[in-house]
């Protein structure tokens, strides 16, 4: 059976089967809140926004010109919207300041005890989520999402350069804390 | 020779050198211990940041988001038959009112006799009308007028105060 793109259920939707959008709903949802989890570091939050999110999407789908792919677009929304969560909220006031010129520091933050080591991919992911927003926001559309730095660039609003130095200080950090861990040995 | 920082060594990673930065990055990764150490590292990071899951939302999401729309479907479509109705029935009392006064005008106005002049209707249908208003605007009337005005202002304020609502929780704040 032939995939149905998304520029071809929004045109159905447009037409009036409003019930085709389900199909966005369960395409996206799970990458959405991939991204959102990792942004707002609370899962119920993340799926309250995430609905948030989508009756948004759906409620300016007019102003969808089709100009640039629903997933920029979409993912734009879902990033304004964990921003303007965060912000509404106060949570973490200093990291509305959060920039690429932010800096943080995940050794830490985060205290790798060996008597307490745990899967390694469940590792990596726990320090992802200890990253600020913005860089795990983009670690998520890199890996997760697969998207290049350019459709990152345009869905964040963010130049192309501070996306790839955001990524490659996400990494950076990773990197170091496995060096200083000795664990480079156990991951290789 | 090129100093393997931190950038360049993403860069490699990426594959975003060309092909002599390539050569030399190769051949520092080959000779220097601590150098291939660090790329060992951001590969490996790279290798499982790539296999990393997606969170799964909870199994009744899609319905709930649609259950969510189809409630904002409805509300308006309700909504919009009562402005349609209110709305139109004040437009007929205005339209109402005005042909009252209309015909009161020109049943009080209306020439006798041909030889009346024209100047003389004008006056005529301008005390008329001065004498309507009055009518109008006066006792048990103003209060009428009052009364729709009135029902007016809390009909705009219902419906002012349920967008209010609607937006709220569409927003989900």
């Amino acid at each position: 059976m032939k995939k149905l793109s998304d520029q071809e259920i929004i045109d159905s939707i447009k037409l009036g089967n409003q019930a085709d959008f389900s199909i966005i709903v369960d395409r996206y949802k799970d990458k959405a809140f991939s991204l959102l989890k990792r942004m707002l570091k609370n899962e119920q939050d993340a799926e309250e926004t995430l609905q948030d999110c989508f009756i948004k999407a759906y409620n300016s789908l007019n102003g969808f010109k089709g100009e640039a792919k629903f997933s920029t677009w979409f993912y734009r929304i879902v990033y304004n919207t964990a921003l303007t969560k965060l912000s509404s909220q106060k949570r973490k006031t200093e990291n509305e300041m959060s920039s690429v010129h932010e800096h943080f520091d995940l050794k830490s933050d985060y205290d790798y005890n060996v008597s307490e080591r745990k899967d390694m991919s469940e590792f990596i992911n726990e320090l992802v989520n200890k990253l600020p927003e913005k860089h795990s926001a983009i670690i998520s559309l890199f890996y997760l999402d697969e998207m290049s730095c350019e459709e990152i660039s345009k869905a964040l609003d963010i130049s192309l350069s501070n996306v790839k130095v955001m990524l490659y200080r996400s990494r950076n950090a990773l990197k170091d804390i496995i060096i200083e861990n000795n664990l480079v040995e156990e991951l290789i | 020779m090129i100093l393997l920082s931190d950038e360049i060594l993403n860069k490699y990673l990426d594959g975003e050198l060309d092909k002599n930065q390539t050569a030399e990055v190769e051949e520092i990764i080959i000779n220097s211990e601590s150098d291939r150490k660090r790329f060992s590292a951001l590969k490996r990071i790279h290798k499982e940041l790539s296999l990393m899951q997606e969170d799964k939302v909870s199994v009744d999401f899609t319905n709930n988001v649609m259950t969510m729309l189809s409630k904002s479907f409805v509300i308006p479509a309700a909504q919009k038959y009562f402005i349609y109705s209110i709305t139109s029935f004040l437009i007929l009392l205005c339209i109402g009112i005005v042909v009252f006064i209309s015909i009161s005008i020109f049943s009080s106005a209306a020439p006798q006799t041909e030889s009346l002049q024209i100047t003389e209707t004008v006056n005529r249908f301008g005390n008329g009308l001065i004498s309507e208003l009055k009518k109008l605007f006066s006792g048990k009337n103003l209060s009428i007028i009052g009364s729709v005005f009135s029902l007016g202002i809390l009909i705009s304020g219902y419906f002012f105060f349920e967008h209010q609502k609607r937006s709220k929780i569409n927003l989900g704040a």
